[in-house]
């Protein structure tokens, strides 16, 4: 690498940072949504009477 | 015999989409430690020396730019004509995706543009329809968030995405339309590539680990988007038992 490293370095990082913080963030969300849909269903399957 | 349109069903997809994904995902890992090894021992180019390595990500991000708005334009043309909602949430979740790559795309170019031809940024036909495409994935996405998930909004959202298309073709060609400072096509142009084979060969392979990754985290996105509408819906349909139960109680009561 020569002169232009840094511009070459930053390309690859903001490529690595933005594409990497979006499959992140799908990713964190689908185990929020599991965690809620589990929680219903919970809430579904748990006897009547059983909320406080 | 399945047909494609089987698949359209958020239940079916959510089965393929659970088999599919951890061999997309695989794919795209594989695809891009490959594609990698192949950009950083590729030669330098005779001219532009080292930074020619910007190309390996720069072009297959501009690649997927315009590939996500064509799956936009297509999830959208499916919400009008069929009023799908798994076109819906292909098409909602696609302006994220989009709106990533091509701000890859457009910061990767302004990076590998000051060394070249000494500014980060000109108003170039190409560089600014780049711009464009990344408002109009902006726009997309403040629709939906302001509209939330009302079949309003998806219709609208629609419209605009098939209005903004026009945007495409003005990219491709605006390189061969006007005197532009951003080099003509080089790789899909009549009479073949350009590119000598050591430098074609990784950004071939880039290109297509950007296709499976961006196709595994889209998928990830309408699975997600499914998810999300269920639990919509869930919330709803306690907010309603409790409400009938409440009533229930003050009926019975003396």
């Amino acid at each position: 690498m020569t002169e232009h490293a840094s511009f070459v370095l930053l390309a690859y990082a903001t490529c690595f940072v933005t594409i990497g913080g979006v499959a992140l963030r799908i990713a964190l969300d689908y185990r929020r949504l599991r965690n809620e849909l589990s929680r219903y269903n919970e809430n579904l399957s748990s006897p009547a009477g059983d909320d406080d | 015999m399945p047909n494609i349109l089987d698949y359209a069903n958020p239940t079916r997809f959510l089965n393929f989409a659970r088999i599919a994904l951890p061999w997309l995902g695989g794919m795209s890992l594989v695809l891009l430690a490959i594609g990698l090894y192949g950009a950083f021992t590729a030669p330098p180019d005779y001219q532009q020396g080292e930074t020619v390595r910007i190309m390996y990500i720069h072009v297959p991000a501009a690649w997927l730019a315009i590939f996500a708005y064509v799956v936009m334009t297509s999830a959208a043309l499916g919400v009008l004509v069929w009023k799908h909602p798994l076109a819906d949430a292909a098409q909602k979740t696609a302006a994220g995706l989009g709106a990533a790559f091509t701000f890859v795309c457009l910061v990767t170019g302004s990076l590998w543009g000051k060394p070249m031809w000494g500014t980060y940024w000109v108003w170039d036909a190409r560089l600014t329809s780049m711009l464009v495409l990344f408002l109009l994935y902006l726009g997309l996405i403040a629709v939906r968030q302001t509209m939330d998930d009302t079949p309003r909004g998806a219709r609208i959202a629609s419209i605009m995405t098939i209005v903004g298309a026009i945007d495409i073709p003005i990219i491709k060609y605006s390189v061969d339309w006007w005197n532009t400072l951003h080099q003509p096509a080089s790789v899909f142009r009549v009479g073949g590539p350009t590119i000598s084979a050591s430098m074609l060969w990784p950004l071939l392979v880039m290109a297509l680990a950007a296709t499976t990754l961006f196709l595994t985290l889209h998928f990830m996105a309408i699975r997600n988007e499914i998810l999300r509408r269920r639990l919509a819906r869930l919330s709803m349909q306690a907010l309603h038992e409790e409400a009938r139960v409440e009533q229930i109680a003050l009926e019975a009561a003396p």
